[in-house]
């Protein structure tokens, strides 16, 4: 099973780095096709990391990493259908190095599932923030882009108003579950600190973003933002030194 | 507008320049949350939200407030059927008269389906303009942050420890400070259950001289556990006064003993009676009390936080809480939530 995990790991990384090539070469289509079989590849990924780890597959960072694309493609999909745009390779993109994250990460076959994370909020958490890490990645990604092309900011705002509510829904459904669990909705504990500095940074910009007089702080911001999401994301987790109630996802 | 936008900003900043100071990594997060200047910038945060959620609603606050409350109501349709939803699934679980149970889970459902569409209806219809939904997201920051001011000053939180002994009763709270609580009712603890994954291991320790010496980890197969040549039954392990593993002294020099290691707890659950009154009656509450599920009584909260096992025997950690800002901080909470979707997801050709 191990072996069919990073099998499947492979597989999709590679569909990945495919569309994204696809979008490179100016196929669309085969841009499209390729996420799309990416997202079998990823749904066979989920159910064999479930198997594996024989309760919900968000236990680990590798899990996390490794279900990116899972939701990268719907969100592909919306944005090409409801809002006009068609940013399926940066999703690929973003997918892509959620994956490579996954590969580096170790697999631990067992999880157990502590009793504080047998919760029905567990899952609706993990997912809203796993969409909107993927979504803000991209936005990051198209900020990047935007030094050379301005259009691409009017996309990555597209793309921070479609994410930030997951955002929003992921920390305040957190502080929801703590006053269930651990007897109080908030406790300054560094994960939440973090998160909360990374939706503020999120809020400023989105306060900024229709002011022509605010315009030269908008891209500072969208990246500022990105790398607060990857210090919630990344850094405090895999920091060993730090003491979080939130190290069971190390 | 912009001379409030500015102030918004400036008032941003300043919180995420707090933030960062304080949770910087390696710093870990220290007091300085609880600090004055946090204080100060939670008030000035909700000044303006209030204000800000004044302008952006000029000329519509009454279809804004009508709607705040429909949505409140749709809110507690949907906290209904949550709630209700997962006792549903958890008495499934536990077996008995199902269709008892289902009918009315059913029936309670239904209401939560029928609050839902009738205020959900009410409230589309209501704030049926983006801007007010906006201006709803800047008013839910502000009942939040009233809610943790109220939790600030006037919140009392305390851990327990209580032995699982069904005859230790809490009454009263004596806090570090020396402040003291009566509580109204008493609580105690019955018994205390722990379900394990089924991964234990099993470990010989060898003493050499009375000194512990490399430990050696022992296969299972089966019911049995072989080390090398060597096997033994698992049900040769026995529990024993004073031991906190079972374990099984073996044979032969120098000194060797089979401990098991048990299995990763999966679940723990403190079975606890309250004794209270209901309008002027005596009432005796027996529950069970789990990590995700708390208790109440009168003002009180009283959640699992862990246990202790020895010899003597389970020692249960509970936190007890008071606390009169919850409420408001929860639903300004639930309104950040859905307000800002609204207004974030509603397509801006529809703004006009």
């Amino acid at each position: 099973m191990i072996t069919v995990v990073y099998a499947l790991t492979i597989f999709s990384l590679l569909l990945c780095l495919g569309s994204v090539l696809a979008a490179v070469l100016k196929r669309p289509g085969d841009c499209r096709r390729a996420f799309d079989v990416a997202w079998v590849a990823a749904l066979l990924l989920f159910v064999a990391d479930w198997v594996l780890a024989q309760a919900p597959p968000f236990g680990n960072m590798r899990h996390v990493l490794a279900f990116f694309p899972l939701v990268m493609v719907p969100a592909a999909h919306y944005l090409r259908r409801f809002r006009g745009l068609e940013l399926t390779a940066w999703l690929a993109a973003a997918s892509a190095i959620a994956l490579v994250g996954a590969l580096c990460m170790p697999l631990q076959a067992a999880w157990r599932q502590m009793p504080a994370l047998q919760s029905p909020w567990f899952a609706p958490h993990v997912v809203a923030y796993v969409v909107s890490y993927g979504l803000m990645t991209v936005a990051a990604l198209l900020t990047l882009a935007s030094f050379r092309c301005d259009a691409r900011l009017a996309a990555a705002d597209a793309v921070v108003r479609l994410s930030l509510p997951f955002m929003t829904f992921g920390l305040w459904s957190g502080a929801l579950w703590a006053d269930a669990a651990w007897g109080g909705y908030w406790a300054w504990d560094i994960k939440e600190a973090w998160s909360l500095l990374t939706w503020c940074i999120y809020l400023i910009y989105l306060h900024v973003e229709r002011y022509p007089a605010f315009a030269s702080w908008r891209r500072p911001l969208l990246l500022l933002g990105f790398a607060a999401v990857v210090v919630t994301f990344l850094v405090v987790n895999l920091l060993p030194k730090i003491e979080s109630m939130h190290s069971y996802a190390q | 507008m912009t001379a409030l936008l500015k102030g918004g900003l400036m008032a941003l900043g300043a919180a995420c320049v707090l933030l960062l100071a304080g949770a910087f990594p390696l710093l870990g997060a220290p007091e300085v949350y609880r600090s004055g200047a946090m204080m100060l910038l939670g008030a000035l945060v909700v000044l303006l939200c209030v204000w800000g959620g004044w302008r952006l609603a000029s000329g519509r606050r009454g279809q804004l407030i009508f709607g705040l409350v429909f949505l409140f109501f749709t809110v507690t349709g949907l906290n209904m059927l949550f709630q209700y939803g997962s006792k549903a699934l958890e008495y499934a679980g536990i077996g008995g008269p199902m269709w008892a149970g289902f009918v009315g889970m059913g029936c309670v459902a239904l209401t939560g389906v029928l609050f839902m569409a009738v205020f959900g209806f009410l409230c589309y219809r209501v704030m049926n303009q983006r801007v007010l939904w906006l201006a709803g997201a800047h008013w839910a920051v502000a009942l939040l942050g009233i809610g943790a001011f109220v939790d600030a000053a006037y919140e009392v939180r305390m851990p327990i420890t209580m032995p699982a002994d069904g005859k230790t009763e809490l009454t009263e709270l004596f806090l570090d400070d020396g402040r003291h609580f009566p509580l109204g009712f008493r609580l105690r603890v019955d018994d205390f259950t722990v379900q394990r994954y089924d991964d234990a291991t099993y470990t010989i320790y060898t003493f050499e001289n009375g000194r512990p010496g490399p430990a050696q980890p022992v296969e299972r197969r089966g019911d049995m556990l072989h080390l090398g040549a060597e096997s033994w039954p698992v049900s040769a392990l026995k529990q024993a006064p004073g031991m906190p593993h079972p374990f099984l002294m073996l044979p032969g020099n120098p000194a060797r003993v089979l401990v098991q290691r048990p299995g990763t707890v999966r679940d723990y659950c403190a079975h606890i009676t309250i004794f209270t009154d209901h309008r002027g009656r005596p009432e005796l509450r027996k529950e069970e009390l789990r990590v995700n599920t708390p208790t109440a009584c009168k003002d009180w909260r009283f959640s699992l936080s862990s246990y202790r096992q020895s010899a003597e025997g389970t020692e249960v950690l509970l936190q007890a809480r008071r606390a009169p800002g919850r409420f408001a901080a929860l639903a300004g909470m639930v309104g950040i939530i859905i307000c800002t979707a609204v207004w974030c997801w509603w397509r801006k050709e529809e703004q006009a």
